[in-house]
C-alpha cells in the first residue's frame, strides 16, 4: 500500500533540500519529516522518501537502520529512552531500566499491546552530571530515580 | 579570570540576540572585516588555540590547509554532536549562547572562505536545535547572517541539520557522510576534509568550543589568548566532573589547574567513598589512578605525559565501591554498539572485546581472556578507519593495566571448570 | 614510473599505483578483500596491512588507498605488517560459519586462500558464536544470498552503484549486527546481477545456476571469447569432463573490464542444449565419410553459377574464410554473401551492444559482402540449383521471405551447431561445432580480433568445425590447396592473404586481442582503404 507525503510537506521538504547543492543530502531530514508525519519508517514510508529524495529504496533503509532515533516500529503513545551508558549506570540507570521492565513487561524494542509505552535502551545523552538521565519521545527527564520513574509513568498513563 | 564562553550563562534571555548585543554580542566582527582572512588564520595560529572536540590539533593550522583557488566551494561543518560519555558541555554553549557560537562561525568562515556552514547537531539535543535554528532568524533578520553581513560585503548562510542517534557521528568524516545524507561511516584518509571533505569539497570541521572561542581571539588578539592558560593549553575551556562527585558539573576556567584541586573545589569532593579512579576526558581516555592524579593538572601536555588525553575535557569520577570490571563492561557496551560496522578490527574487535567482558563478570573466563582482552586491543588500534577502535582498546587496556584485582576477582581459578570451547 | 623497494627488492610501478597494486604486479604477495581494481576504494577489511617507512618511523597502513611515491620503502612481510594482516583474518574468520564443504566458493575463496597462506592459528574465539544473519535466501533471478558469510567488504554494493547503477544492495544495521540485504520485497534483477557473485570475495553471493554443480579445482579453464553480441567480452570456458558449468569473465581493461552480462554468463548451457547431432541427407542418417562423399558428387556435377552460399557473422574468421576461399576456388563468388539474419537487441551503455552477432567486422575484414539482394534474385528466379547455408537461420529470422527466397533451390546445405527451422527445411544437414568446440578468431565490434580456444570435444567425432568440414568437402572435390587438420593452422594461413593479419600466428594474438586498421564505419566490405585481401587463387 503507496504512501504519500501532505502537501505541504512535500513543499517543507523542497526548501529544506535547498540548503544542500546535493538533493541527498536532504535525506535525515526527510526522514524526520517522515517520522513527524506517519509516527514510524516502514518500508512503505521508506519507498516514499526514496521517491522524493530521488535515491534509491535500500538506500533510505540503510539510513533508517543505522540511526537508533528512527523509529522502525510504530512506538507506544510514550515512548521511553533510558540511558544505559557508563556514568548513568554507575548512578543506579540499570535499576530504572529493570523497574520499566517489569512494570510494563517489555524488552527494550517493544511496545505496550494498548500503545502506551515502548522501551528502548539509549547511549550517552549528554546528561551525566544530572543523571540518570532518560527521554519521553523529546523530553529530557533528569536526575531519576526508580521512585520518580514510577511518578513519571503514573502521569504519563493520565495523558 | 574573564569568562569567555561561559560569560552570558545565568544571564536572562542570553540566547536572544537583545541580551547578546548588551553585552558585547558580535563585537569582533568590527575587527573580523578589517582584516584579510590570511591574518585571521594567523591571528589564531599565534593563540594556540587548539580544537575542544577531543583530538586538540591547532585550529589556526587546520584552518591554513585549506587550498586556494580550487575553483571548489569552501564548507564549515560544526560539529555539535556531543555524544562522548561524561561530557555534556557543548549542550550548554548551544543552550545559552547561540550567538557566541554563531560568532564564531562567522570568524572561522571569514577566514577560510566558506559562505555556507552547517551546524551538526546530535538528534536528542531537539531543544539546542529549536534554540539554534531561532538564533540564526535573528541574527539574519539583523544582517549578522545572510547577504553583506554588516555591511563588510561578506554573504554567509548558516544551516542546521539535526542528526538521529549515532555516536560515530561525531567523528569528523562520520560527521560529514552524515550531512551528505547517508550512514555515519568515517571515510578513509587520504583525502583529508580540507581538500576534498562536504560534496567533495574543500571542508574545515570544528567543535563547538572551538568556535566559540574565536570571537575574543578576534576581539583582544591572539598574544592575549596565548597569555591565559598554560604554555601549550592556551586560554580557557569548559571543564566538567560527574560520576562520584558530591556536586557534578560544569566550569569555565583556564588550563592548566590541578585535576584533584579541581575535583575538591569545585565538585566538592569524592561521593560515597575515596577516590579509586579519573577517566580524565571522556570514556575514551585512558584511566588513571590517585597516585597519578597528584601530578595531573588539567591541560594537554600534562595528560600526555600521564599517558593518557584532556579529550573533551569531561572527567569521570570513580570511587573505591566502584568495580571496575563493570564499568570496562559498560565501555565495551557502548563502543559496540556505537562501532560503524565498516573495518574488520573495530567491528568485530569491540564486540568480541564485549563479549569477552561478559564472560569474565559471568565468572567463567581464565587470565587466557584476559590476555587475549589485551592483544585484541593491540590488534585494533591503529588498524582500522578512525579512531573509534582506539577509543575502546585505551579503556581496555588501562583498566586491566592499573586494576588488576578487580578484573582477577572474577577469574575462575581451578581451570577444569572452564567450560569447553564453544564453536 | 616510479623508483621504491618492496621487502628490499627495488622495482619500477606507473604513477599513481596504489601500493597493493604494485606489490601485486610484482608477484610480491599481500591478500587483500575490499580493494578492487575497477571499483572505487573502500578501505574496510584491513587485510592488505603494510609498513611504510617515514621520517619519523615505520608507519603501518593499508596498501590500497596510499599511492607509491619516489622512493617509498614499503614492508608487506615486517613482523607487525603481518601481525595487522594476520589479526584482520583473524576477525573475519571469527563468527564465519564452517560452511565449507557446503559452499560453492570453495577453493576460490578468499578466507580460504588467506588462512592457508598467512594464518594456520590456534582458534582462540573463546566466546560463544554471534550467528550474524540468515542461510540461503533467494534475492534475485540468478543470485542467492547467505548473510552469515558475508565480511561486509562492500564490493557487491560498489559494483551496483558504479556499473548498473541499479543500487539493490545495502549494509544495514551498525556495528557487529550489519548485514548485507536488499530491500524488502525487492529483488536484485538488472541485466549485470551476475557479477555480484565474481565480487564476491567469499561465498556470501552465489549463483543459482551453479549451485552444488560443481567444485571449481575440478574445473579446466580455456581462454575464450563471448559470442552473444559483438562486444566480445573476454571469458573463461569452465568445464569438467567435457561438461561446460559455467563461463567466468576474463579480465580485458579494453573491452568489458572484470565484468560480463548476464546473457552471456548464462549462455553456458545453450551450448550444450538442443544440438545438431546427426548428419542427414533427406530423410536418412548418414555418417559424415558417406555424407561429404554424396555432397561432393551433386556440387562437382553442378557449373560454377549454379551454386551459393551464405557467410556468417556467427561463424568463426576461420570458417568464413575457408568458406570463400572454397568457393573462390570453385564457384562464382558473386553468389557468396551474408545477408543479415542476425538477432538484433537493445545496447546498453554498459557491455551490451545491439549487434547479437560476434563476427560482423570480420566478414569486412574477409571482404564478404553482406548485400544479397542478387543473390535472392537469382535465387528466386531458379537459376541456382544448389546452397549451402553456414551457421545461420533463414527460416528460423523471415520464415516466408525465406520460403520465397530458397523456394526454388533444389539443394539446401545447412551447416548448423543447433536445430534450427532451416536445419528443418534443408535438403542436407552437417551439424558443426560452437566456439566451445573448436579455436578460431573473431572480430569484434570495435575492430579488436580476439582468439579463443577450444575447450571441450563435441559428443562425436564426426562433428567438425565449419572450416574443416569444408576443407574436408574441398578435399572430396578434389580441390587443391586446403590441406588444413586444425583452426589455427588455418589463422596462420589467412595472414598471408589478409593484409591486416600480416605478421601474427594464432598463437601470437594478445590475450587481451588486438585492434586491427578496419573502418568500423561501413558496413560493406571495406574498398581500397586496406587494399583488397588477397585470397589464393583470386586473380588480381
Amino acid at each position: 500500500m503507496a504512501v504519500e507525503f501532505k502537501k505541504e510537506t512535500v513543499q517543507e521538504f523542497e526548501e529544506i533540500a535547498s540548503r544542500y547543492p546535493v538533493r541527498r543530502a536532504a535525506l535525515l531530514p526527510a526522514l524526520w519529516l517522515a517520522q513527524r508525519e506517519f509516527g514510524w519508517i516502514s518500508p512503505e514510508v521508506m519507498e516514499a522518501v526514496a521517491s522524493l529524495v530521488g535515491c534509491s529504496p535500500v538506500q533510505v533503509l540503510e539510513v533508517a537502520q543505522f540511526y537508533s532515533m528512527y523509529h522502525k516500529q510504530k512506538p507506544g503513545k510514550h515512548h521511553l529512552q533510558v540511558c544505559q551508558t557508563v556514568v548513568c549506570l554507575m548512578n543506579g540507570s540499570e535499576k530504572i531500566l529493570r523497574m520499566l521492565e517489569e512494570k510494563l513487561g517489555l524488552k527494550p524494542g517493544e511496545a505496550t499491546p494498548d500503545g502506551q509505552f515502548s522501551l528502548q535502551t539509549v547511549e550517552c545523552l549528554a546528561s551525566c552530571h544530572t543523571g540518570p538521565c532518560m527521554r519521553v519521545n523529546d523530553i529530557y527527564h533528569e536526575h531519576m530515580t526508580v521512585e520518580k520513574t514510577e511518578q513519571l509513568l503514573e502521569e504519563l498513563k493520565k495523558k | 579570570m574573564e569568562p569567555q564562553l561561559t560569560k552570558r550563562f545565568g544571564l536572562r534571555d542570553s540566547h536572544t540576540l537583545k541580551v547578546s548585543l548588551q553585552t558585547g554580542g558580535y563585537a569582533s566582527l568590527k575587527n573580523l572585516f578589517g582584516m584579510k582572512p590570511e591574518q585571521v588564520i594567523e591571528e589564531v595560529k599565534t593563540s594556540g588555540l587548539k580544537g575542544r572536540g577531543g583530538a586538540g590539533f591547532s585550529a589556526g593550522m587546520k584552518w591554513s590547509f585549506v587550498p586556494k583557488n580550487t575553483g571548489k566551494p569552501v564548507y564549515l561543518a560544526v560539529n555539535a554532536d556531543e555524544g562522548e560519555p561524561g561530557t555534556f558541555t557543548d549542550r550548554y554553549v548551544l543552550t545559552y549562547d547561540p550567538h557566541l557560537l554563531l560568532e564564531g562561525i562567522i570568524c572561522a568562515s571569514y577566514a577560510i572562505g566558506c559562505h555556507t556552514a552547517y551546524i551538526y547537531v546530535r538528534g536528542e539535543f531537539l531543544d539546542q536545535i529549536k534554540i539554534l535554528e531561532r538564533a540564526i532568524e535573528e541574527a539574519e533578520k539583523a544582517k549578522y547572517l545572510g547577504k553583506n553581513i554588516q555591511g563588510s560585503g561578506y554573504d554567509l548562510q548558516v544551516h542546521v541539520h539535526r542528526g538521529a542517534g549515532a555516536y560515530i557521528c561525531g567523528e569528523e568524516t562520520g560527521l560529514l557522510e552524515s550531512l551528505e545524507g547517508k550512514p555515519g561511516k568515517p571515510r578513509i584518509k587520504p583525502p583529508f576534509p580540507a581538500v576534498s571533505g562536504l560534496f567533495g569539497c574543500p571542508t574545515i570541521i570544528n567543535n563547538v568550543k572551538t568556535l566559540a572561542s574565536v570571537p575574543w581571539i578576534i576581539q583582544n588578539g591572539g598574544k592575549a589568548y596565548a597569555a591565559i592558560g598554560t604554555k601549550d593549553s592556551t586560554g580557557t575551556s569548559v571543564f566538567s566532573l560527574s560520576g562520584h562527585v558530591n556536586q557534578p558539573g560544569y566550569w569555565e576556567m583556564p588550563f592548566g589547574l590541578p585535576m584533584l584541586e579541581f575535583i575538591e573545589t569545585y565538585g566538592k569532593g569524592v561521593k560515597g567513598g575515596k577516590l579509586k579512579a579519573v577517566i580524565p576526558g571522556g570514556s575514551s581516555t585512558p584511566v588513571l589512578t590517585p597516585k597519578e592524579c597528584e601530578t595531573l593538572t588539567l591541560c594537554y601536555e600534562s595528560m600526555q605525559s600521564h599517558g593518557t588525553f584532556l579529550g573533551t575535557g569531561g572527567a569521570i569520577i570513580l570511587n573505591d565501591q566502584t568495580d571496575m570490571a563493570k564499568i570496562l563492561k559498560s565501555m565495551t557496551a557502548f563502543y559496540s554498539e556505537e562501532s560503524c560496522g565498516q573495518c574488520t578490527p573495530c567491528r568485530e574487535g569491540t564486540a568480541w572485546e564485549n563479549r569477552l567482558m561478559k564472560k569474565i563478570l559471568d565468572g567463567e573466563a581464565t587470565s587466557k581472556e584476559l590476555d587475549l582482552m589485551l592483544t585484541i586491543a593491540d590488534n585494533m588500534e591503529g588498524h582500522t578507519i578512525c579512531a573509534h577502535a582506539a577509543a575502546c582498546a585505551m579503556p581496555v587496556r588501562s583498566f586491566i593495566k592499573k586494576f588488576p584485582a578487580d578484573f582477577e576477582k572474577y577469574l575462575v581459578k581451578n581451570t577444569t571448570a572452564v567450560p569447553a570451547q564453544i564453536h | 614510473m616510479v623508483k621504491i623497494t618492496v621487502n628490499g627488492q627495488p622495482m619500477e610501478v606507473p604513477e599513481g599505483t596504489n601500493v597493493l597494486d604494485a606489490a601485486l604486479s610484482n608477484r610480491v604477495h599481500l591478500e587483500h578483500f575490499c580493494y578492487h581494481r575497477y571499483l572505487p576504494v573502500a578501505g574496510n577489511c584491513r587485510t592488505c596491512m603494510v609498513e611504510i617507512e617515514t621520517p619519523r618511523g615505520r608507519q603501518l597502513t593499508i596498501g590500497c588507498n596510499t599511492h607509491v611515491t619516489e622512493g617509498m620503502v614499503i614492508h608487506t612481510d615486517s613482523p607487525k605488517a603481518k601481525d595487522a594482516q594476520k589479526s584482520a583474518l583473524e576477525m573475519l574468520l571469527l563468527d564465519h560459519p564452517l560452511d565449507c564443504p557446503v559452499c560453492d566458493k570453495a577453493g576460490e575463496c578468499k578466507l580460504q586462500d588467506q588462512y592457508m597462506q598467512d594464518g594456520r592459528y590456534e582458534f582462540r574465539r573463546s566466546v560463544p558464536r554471534y550467528f550474524k544473519g540468515g542461510k540461503a535466501e533467494d534475492i534475485g533471478k540468478h543470485v542467492m544470498l547467505d548473510q552469515e558469510r558475508c565480511v561486509l567488504c562492500s564490493r557487491c554494493i560498489r559494483f551496483l552503484d558504479e556499473i548498473p547503477k541499479t543500487s539493490e544492495l545495502g549494509i544495514l544495521h551498525r556495528g557487529h549486527e550489519a548485514t548485507l540485504d536488499i530491500f524488502p520485497g525487492k529483488r536484485l534483477d538488472n541485466p549485470y546481477s551476475g557479477n555480484v557473485t565474481d565480487v564476491c570475495p567469499v561465498g556470501a553471493l552465489t549463483l543459482k545456476e551453479f549451485r552444488f554443480k560443481q567444485r571449481v579445482w575440478f574445473l579446466k579453464k580455456t581462454e575464450s571469447v563471448c559470442p552473444g553480441c559483438a562486444r566480445g567480452c573476454s571469458i573463461t570456458v569452465e568445464q569438467n569432463k567435457g561438461k561446460v558449468y559455467r563461463f567466468m569473465p576474463r579480465e580485458n581493461p579494453e573491452i568489458n573490464k572484470t565484468w560480463i552480462c548476464d546473457e552471456g554468463r548464462f549462455s553456458f548451457d545453450h551450448y550444450q542444449q538442443n544440438r545438431l547431432e546427426a548428419i542427414r541427407l533427406g530423410h536418412q542418417e548418414h555418417s559424415l565419410k558417406d555424407g561429404l562423399k554424396q555432397l561432393a558428387q551433386i556440387l562437382s556435377g553442378m557449373n560454377k553459377d549454379e551454386v551459393g552460399a551464405i557467410a556468417s557473422p556467427y561463424a568463426s574468421l576461420e570458417d568464413n574464410f575457408i568458406l570463400k576461399k572454397f568457393f573462390e576456388k570453385r564457384f562464382d563468388p558473386k553468389n557468396l554473401a551474408a545477408p543479415d539474419w542476425t538477432l538484433k537487441g537493445e545496447a546498453d551503455q554498459i557491455l551490451k551492444l545491439a549487434d547479437k552477432s560476434p563476427n560482423q567486422a570480420g566478414l569486412r575484414l574477409l571482404g564478404i559482402t553482406t548485400q544479397a539482394d542478387n543473390l535472392f534474385a537469382r535465387m528466386e528466379k531458379g537459376e541456382l540449383k544448389a546452397v549451402l547455408v553456414m551457421q545461420q537461420d533463414p527460416f528460423g529470422r523471415e520464415e516466408a521471405k525465406a520460403k520465397k527466397i530458397f523456394a526454388k533451390v533444389k539443394v539446401l546445405v545447412v551447416l548448423s551447431v543447433h536445430k534450427t527451422a532451416t536445419v528443418e527445411q534443408g535438403a542436407m544437414a552437417f551439424p558443426v561445432r560452437p566456439f566451445t568446440e573448436k579455436s578460431g578468431t573473431f572480430v569484434n565490434g570495435t575492430s579488436r580480433l580476439q582468439r579463443f580456444r577450444q575447450a571441450i570435444e563435441p559428443t562425436n567425432q564426426d562433428i567438425l568445425p565449419a572450416s574443416l568440414w569444408i576443407s574436408r568437402l574441398a578435399q572430396e572435390m578434389k580441390l587443391e590447396g586446403f590441406p588444413f587438420e586444425d583452426t589455427s593452422s588455418i589463422f596462420n594461413a589467412m595472414t598471408k592473404e589478409v593484409d591486416a593479419l600480416k605478421g601474427l600466428t594464432f598463437n601470437s594474438i594478445p590475450c587481451m586481442g588486438k585492434v586491427l586498421s578496419l573502418s568500423t564505419a561501413a558496413t560493406e566490405p571495406f574498398q581500397g582503404l586496406n587494399a583488397q585481401p588477397n585470397i589464393l587463387g583470386a586473380k588480381p
